[in-house]
Parts: C-alpha cells; sequence; structure tokens
C-alpha cells in the first residue's frame, strides 16, 4: 500500500478550502449587488411614483371616484415617457387602468397581489414575481393614493444581465486566484514535505542496512528538530550495532579457538552455532554451514544421537567413529526453559589420538611382554638344556653364547624403552663440539659386521662432515645408527648403502640411500610412529620392534635437524638436514 | 509458516538423508570390513541391510503419499520425483555393499588375496561422490552435482587396472582363481555403486535445474 503524502494531503485540503471560498464569494456578491440594486431600482420607482402623484395631471386630486379620459391619457403619455408599464387599481383590487392591456375588463382582481396589499395597507407596497405574460421576472411597486393605487412594474433584464456579468467576472477571477494559489501551496508544501522526505528516506535506507548515511542539510523548523534527533539516533543504533558485533565477534572467536568441537542445534533442526574444529572434525564445508542439521552433517551414528536427544531432551555422552576413521566423544547438553527442550548444545572431542595412544600403550604392552618373556623362556629354556649338558663343554659355550644373544637382545628392547623415554621427556642434552664425520664412521663400524652377513656393500663420502658441529653425541649416534641399522635390516643380500653429502649455504644433507626394499607410500608418512612396522612379519624376523625411527625423531627434534625419506622400487633414502650456521 | 505439504517433505528429506547417511557407512563398513578380515563387522553389514529395505519402502510410500493427496508442483514435484530414484539408488548401493560384506565372511578371516589398496580408493571416491551428492542437494548447486559425473570415471578407471592386475596374478599361478574372483566381484561391485551414485547426482541436478541429463 502506498502511503498519502503529507505534500499532497495540504494541496487537497487546501484546494477544497478554495473552492469553498470561491463559491461562498460567488454567492455574497451576487446576493449584494442584486440586493444593492434591487433598492436602486425600488427607490427610483418610488420616485417616479410620487412625480407622478404631485404632477397636475387630472388624477392629482385622487378625488374623484371614476377615472376619466383625461387621466388616461395622462397615464398613457408617462407610461410612454418612463417606458413602464402603468396599472391603476381602485380600492376593491379591479383594475381600472393598464398601459399595456386594452381590455381592461378582463383583468383578474388584484386585491391579493402582495404589493397591491401592502400599499393598501401602509400606503407603499412592492414584490418580484415572474411574469407570465411576459415570461420575465418583474419588480412591481404600489403606491395609495386617495381612492386609487397606483403600480408601476419594470422587467428585471438590466439587474440579470449585469449579474451574469458578474458572476463570469468572479468566476474567471476565482478560477485564476485558484491556479495560482494551488501554485503557491503545491510549492510550500513541498517545501515543507522536502525535509520530510529526506527523513523518511534516511530512515528507510537505514533500516536497510546501510549505516553509513546521515541527513545533510537541516531545515529551520521543527522538522530539522526531528533530522538532527534521527541523526543522533542513528549514531546511538550504530554505536551499539559496534559494540555488538564487537562482542558477537569475540564470542565467535572464542568458541571458534575452542579445540573441541560445538554445535548448537535448535528442535527445528537446524543448527544455530558451530565452530571451526566442529567443521574440522565432521569435514563441513564452510558455505554449507547453516541449515538443517541432518542435510549438513554426514554422520549416521551422530544423527541418530542427535535426533534422539532432540526428542528425549536427556543429556548424554557416547563415543562413535566416524568414517573418516576420526573417534570420537560426544557430549550432548539439552537446553530447555520453563516451556520445554529449546535445543541441544553438543560437544565433539576428538579422541582419535588418545584412541591411538591407549592402543599403542596396549600394543607396548603386549609387544613388551612379548618381547620380555620370549627371551626369557628361551634363556630359561637355554640355561636348564645348559644345566644337562654341564659336562660337555663345547655344547654348553653353544647355548651360553645363544643365551647370551637373547640376552642381548632383552637388553636392546629395554634400552631403547628407556632411551625413548628419557628422549621424550628430558631436554637436558647438553652441546658439544663432535666432528660428525667420526660420528658416522663409527656407526658404520659398528654395523659393518651384520651387513658383511647378507653381503651388503657400504660406501660414504662424507667429507662435509669432517669438521665439528655443535651437537650431542649421543643424539646424533642415535640418529645415523637406527637409520643406517635400518638401511641394512630392510635391504636384500647383496644390496648396497651409500651414504654421501650435500653442502649447500647454510645446510648440510647427509643421504643414506639404499637397494633395499622401499617402503610403500602410504606409510612412508607413518614409520617415525612407535612401533610403526609396514610389514610386521617380516620386521619381528630382523628383530625390530618398530622403536628406532621414533627415537630417530625425537633425537633429531632435540638437535635441530629435520629428517624425510623417499622411496621406490629401487630403495630408500634418508635424508638428515644439519644447519651449519 | 512452513505448509503442510513443506513439512512433510522435510520429513521426508530427512529420512532420505539418514537413508544417504547409511548407505555411505555401508560402503566403508563393507570395504574396511574386507580389508581387515573383520567378520564381525562384515556381518553387521549383512545384518543391517534389512534396515535399509524397511527405510527403502518407507520413503517410497510417503513419496506416493505426497503425490497423492498433496498434488505438489514444480520445484516440490521434483524434489518427490528426485526422492523416488534416489532412494532405488540407494538401497541398490546397500545391496552391492551387502554382497561385498559376504564377500568378507566367504573368506571367514582368512586374508584376501592381496593388501587391499585400490578397492578402499574406490570406496573413498564413492563416499566423497555421495557426500557431494547431498551437499549439492542441500545447496541447490547442480555445478557441484555435476562434478559427480566426473568423478565415477576415476572409479571406472580404477575398476579396469584391478581386473589387469588381477588377470595376470591368475594367468601366473591358477589356484587363487576363486580368491581373485571374489575380489573381481568386488570391484565390479564397487564400480556399480559408483554408477548409482552418478546416477543420484544426475536425479540432483534434474531437482534443481529442472532438465535430465542421464543421457547426455
Ligand atoms: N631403509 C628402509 N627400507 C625399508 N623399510 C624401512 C626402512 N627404514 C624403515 N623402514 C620401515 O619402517 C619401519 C619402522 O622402522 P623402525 O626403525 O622404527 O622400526 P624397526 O626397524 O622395525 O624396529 P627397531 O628399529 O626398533 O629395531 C620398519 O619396520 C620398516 O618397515
Ligand atoms: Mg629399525
Amino acid at each position: 500500500m502506498k502511503t498519502k503524502k503529507v505534500r499532497n494531503k495540504i494541496i487537497l485540503y487546501s484546494s477544497f478550502i478554495l473552492i469553498f471560498m470561491v463559491f461562498f464569494f460567488l454567492w455574497f456578491i451576487t446576493a449584494s449587488v442584486y440586493q444593492s440594486h434591487l433598492g436602486i431600482l425600488e427607490k427610483e420607482m418610488v420616485l417616479k411614483l410620487n412625480l407622478m402623484e404631485h404632477s397636475n395631471g387630472p388624477f392629482a386630486s385622487g378625488k374623484k371616484a371614476v377615472l376619466q379620459e383625461a387621466d388616461r391619457k395622462f397615464f398613457t403619455d408617462i407610461s410612454h415617457v418612463l417606458g413602464q408599464r402603468i396599472t391603476v387599481v381602485d380600492r376593491k383590487g379591479k383594475v381600472v387602468y393598464d398601459s399595456d392591456v386594452r381590455d381592461i375588463s378582463s383583468m383578474d382582481n388584484h386585491r391579493d397581489r402582495e404589493e397591491i396589499m401592502n400599499a393598501m395597507e401602509s400606503g407603499r407596497g412592492r414584490s418580484i414575481r415572474y411574469s407570465d405574460t411576459l415570461g420575465i421576472d418583474m419588480l412591481y411597486v404600489a403606491k395609495l393614493s386617495g381612492d386609487y393605487i397606483i403600480r408601476i412594474a419594470k422587467p428585471l433584464y438590466d439587474i440579470n444581465s449585469s449579474l451574469t456579468d458578474i458572476r463570469y467576472k468572479i468566476i474567471i477571477s476565482g478560477i485564476m486566484a485558484g491556479i495560482i494559489s494551488i501554485i503557491l501551496v503545491i510549492y510550500f508544501s513541498n517545501k515543507i514535505s522536502r525535509p520530510i522526505g529526506e527523513a523518511i528516506n534516511f530512515a528507510q535506507i537505514f533500516s536497510n542496512g546501510d549505516f553509513s548515511k546521515r541527513i545533510m542539510n537541516y531545515s529551520d523548523d521543527d522538522i530539522g528538530t526531528l533530522q538532527k534527533s534521527l541523526n543522533k539516533l542513528a549514531d546511538t543504533i550504530v554505536g551499539k550495532i559496534n559494540s555488538l558485533l564487537l562482542e558477537q565477534k569475540k564470542l565467535e572467536l572464542t568458541i571458534d579457538s575452542i579445540h573441541d568441537g560445538i554445535a548448537l542445534i535448535d528442535t527445528g533442526r537446524w543448527i544455530q552455532i558451530m565452530n571451526a574444529s566442529f567443521r574440522r572434525i565432521l569435514d563441513i564445508d564452510t558455505d554449507s554451514a547453516r541449515g538443517v542439521y541432518f542435510q549438513v552433517i554426514r554422520s549416521s551414528p551422530l544423527n541418530a544421537i542427535i535426533e534422539l536427544s532432540l526428542e528425549s531432551g536427556q543429556p548424554g555422552c557416547r563415543e562413535i567413529t566416524l568414517l573418516n576413521g576420526t573417534s570420537c566423544e560426544i557430549l550432548i547438553i539439552p537446553i530447555s526453559d520453563y516451556s520445554g527442550i529449546q535445543g541441544i548444545l553438543l560437544s565433539l572431542h576428538d579422541i582419535t589420538e588418545r584412541k591411538k595412544i591407549d592402543e599403542i600403550k596396549a600394543d607396548l604392552i603386549g609387544n613388551m611382554s612379548h618381547e620380555l618373556k620370549t627371551p626369557v623362556a628361551i634363556l630359561k629354556g637355554y640355561l636348564e638344556t645348559m644345566g644337562q649338558y654341564l659336562g660337555d663343554r663345547k655344547m654348553s659355550m653353544d647355548i651360553l653364547g645363544k643365551a647370551i644373544a637373547n640376552v642381548d637382545r632383552q637388553n636392546t628392547l629395554i634400552n631403547d624403552i628407556l632411551k625413548l623415554n628419557r628422549l621424550e621427556k628430558s631436554h637436558d642434552f647438553y652441546m658439544e663440539k663432535i666432528n660428525l664425520a667420526e660420528v658416522v664412521e663409527t656407526c658404520i663400524s659398528l654395523l659393518k659386521p651384520k651387513a658383511d652377513n647378507i653381503n651388503l656393500e657400504i660406501t660414504s663420502d662424507i667429507r662435509d662432515l669432517d669438521r665439528l658441529f655443535s651437537c650431542n653425541r649421543f643424539l646424533a649416534e642415535e640418529v645415523i645408527f637406527n637409520i643406517v641399522d635400518n638401511a641394512i635390516n630392510y635391504n636384500t643380500r647383496g644390496g648396497k648403502i651409500n651414504i654421501r653429502t650435500a653442502e649447500s649455504d647454510s645446510l648440510i644433507t647427509l643421504e643414506i640411500r639404499d637397494t633395499g626394499i622401499g617402503i610403500p607410500r602410504e606409510s612412508l608418512d607413518r614409520i617415525f610412529e612407535r612401533f610403526y612396522r609396514v610389514d610386521k612379519s617380516r620386521s619381528r624376523d630382523t628383530g625390530g620392534t618398530g622403536l628406532g625411527l621414533s627415537i630417530v625423531k625425537h633425537a633429531a627434534e632435540l638437535l635441530k635437524w629435520t629428517i624425510d625419506a623417499q622411496s621406490d622400487i629401487n630403495g630408500t633414502s634418508f635424508f638428515i638436514r644439519i644447519k651449519t650456521a | 509458516m512452513a505448509t503442510h505439504l513443506e513439512m512433510e517433505l522435510s520429513q521426508l528429506t530427512s529420512k532420505v538423508y539418514r537413508m544417504a547417511d547409511m548407505s555411505m557407512e555401508f560402503i566403508h563398513n563393507s570395504v574396511e570390513s574386507l580389508k581387515n578380515s573383520d567378520t564381525k563387522l562384515a556381518a553387521r553389514v549383512v545384518e543391517s541391510d534389512s534396515e535399509m529395505d524397511r527405510l527403502e519402502v518407507e520413503i517410497d510410500d510417503d513419496c506416493i503419499k505426497i503425490l497423492v493427496t498433496k498434488q505438489p508442483a514444480a520445484i516440490h514435484l521434483r524434489m518427490v520425483l528426485a526422492f523416488l530414484k534416489i532412494n532405488t539408488d540407494l538401497e541398490r548401493i546397500a545391496d552391492l555393499c551387502t554382497s561385498i560384506a559376504k564377500e568378507t565372511l566367504r573368506l571367514d578371516g582368512k586374508p584376501a588375496l592381496k593388501p587391499l589398496i585400490d578397492i578402499p580408493r574406490m570406496a573413498d571416491i564413492a563416499i566423497s561422490m555421495l557426500k557431494k551428492c547431498f551437499r549439492a542437494f542441500s545447496e541447490k548447486n547442480s555445478a557441484l552435482a555435476k562434478e559427480v559425473l566426473a568423478m565415477d570415471k576415476q572409479i571406472d578407471e580404477l575398476n579396469i587396472q584391478i581386473y589387469r592386475e588381477l588377470f595376470s596374478y591368475i594367468t601366473e599361478s591358477p589356484h587363487i582363481i576363486s580368491g581373485a574372483l571374489g575380489l573381481i566381484m568386488v570391484s565390479k561391485a564397487m564400480e556399480r555403486i559408483g554408477d548409482h551414485a552418478k546416477n543420484i547426482a544426475e536425479r540432483v541436478v534434474y531437482y534443481i535445474d529442472g532438465i535430465n541429463i542421464s543421457h547426455e
């Protein structure tokens, strides 16, 4: 619906007033002109009657009972001169003379005519009547003179035509005045309503969300005050909105920075709030953020839980696994007020890591107990056998050797676990100046016998490392030893190991390349995990427990070295990057 | 205020989405069970197939009821028609997954012929196809739905690759024929799942744009 404009109202009302005024004046002026005209005419006619009475005509005496021929002639003459109709009536109302009518005997008795009646009573009378004979308004004036009443009549031609003239002029000037004043009214009402329009415009723009506009020129009246207050109102609102936005931003940031996924779902199934972690955990794309929960969240167990909680309004705690392997602990907190449940607050806690750790721990205990128990059992077996063959020296020595090997194995495992623990927990590895080439040589020489067993050829060119580095000998040995150890363990009989360096500005890269079995691509970024072994059965053969590379990782971290690996069908390369600067 | 029709459609939508979520789970679980020789998981998949069947019938009934009693028009009509077809596709996907799970049960704990790498990859692609379809549906984004069509090609390629690989195995050692055939069946099932996902994408485009692109 279109609202009425103030301007149009003003124009409409003032036009009404104007039209009314024009008609009023028209009526008023015509009426008064008519009256005064009539007055003048009447006076003139009375004068004429007086004149007739006082002239020396036969009738002047007024005593004669019967009208004489001379009297008639007198009236006829006067009627000619004046150009007016003259009628003479006696006291009984009978017409005794009429200038315009020949046969007076046919005329009605005039006793009941208004002017005659008045003249009989008060000596004078007048009336205006429409004359059927002439078809026009006539003014009659009568005067009592002796036994007769003389009446003259005048048609109101003149007065009517002059009135028409006046009316016409008044209407013309009325219309002119009307047009001019409507133009003026439009002009002024525009002037009044423009600031109102501006204010309305401003209010509309503002409520449509453009908060930057203000009213620029104030008008100099109440509307100006209104405009000023509107501007002030706008400023206050913008201030309020800004502070609200800030609050909201703060809240959003806080919620977003929470590591757990948080979402609020109302009973209409709409997601009202959802933080970044929630999206991350459930793999929700940002642009589908708002919506009905079952259209946004793609996990049937979670959706089932949400639906159930929305219906029951019960708090709860569940654990689910998503399709991408993430395990989540879900906490449901119903939000309700006196009228019942309003929605639920969902908190997702990513427990994949924890589960993994739990698994690793369980694995560790399993592995450890297995790894610890087996050698001990074997050891016991050997020792028992040895007890039986104590006399056989050669046999005993053989068995003893095997027993010691098992103790060694046991020892390594325990040492590895302890090492890892130490590396993880402590940071108190002091830095010393050591020659890394020496460290590498030591490792190679330690592993040489093992390599010879399967005819491995180890070549090395490590001149770049033949200088002092600030690092920790124990850690450096751990890193290099374990990598070279793997290069031997996961190699094939008669394979090769090449150790070489490359130096660029401030970085030395030590590459340990083997021609072994390689690491599948999907395992490449997992080999540094504890107990991770690509092929569990094969590693068992080599006596590995999957701790070697975790030790490497931790040690390298402490040394601020970076380690990465590449692998293809030709073998595996480990790169140790050492900053020299 | 939502109209009666809109309320019923929203309920129907929620069921279809539930079915979609479940079929994604079917794909994931069936392949996972095969990969890890997890017969328990496989048995669960086979068991829950009846739930899928029930949902399918329910959704079909709902669609027909809405069509008959509410006589929807324009986009609402297209929605119901799309759901009718999507519903069948989802149910077929679940069936195919059940057959994969049955293969796991047949192996009964024995590892598959070779470590599965490509088949889980196919499963991942199929799941993300479905995800995309339903995201496109929610957002009325037909461009997104059209992306799904191209993804089906990846699944087809993987399927052919697996065929070739398994054929080479069979020629080397004929005694593994039954294991290889099992895997070929699984791979074929995955390929069909991809086709169904593609059908769904076409239905989504039909719902959004009102045009049929299934025979282009
Ligand atoms: N050079 C290599 N070539 C091929 N595979 C490798 C190589 N290095 C590591 N791996 C793979 O990474 C896994 C983890 O190695 P890691 O050294 O941590 O454990 P491990 O050798 O099995 O046991 P540990 O070293 O504790 O005795 C190994 O089991 C192996 O499968
Ligand atoms: Mg190792």
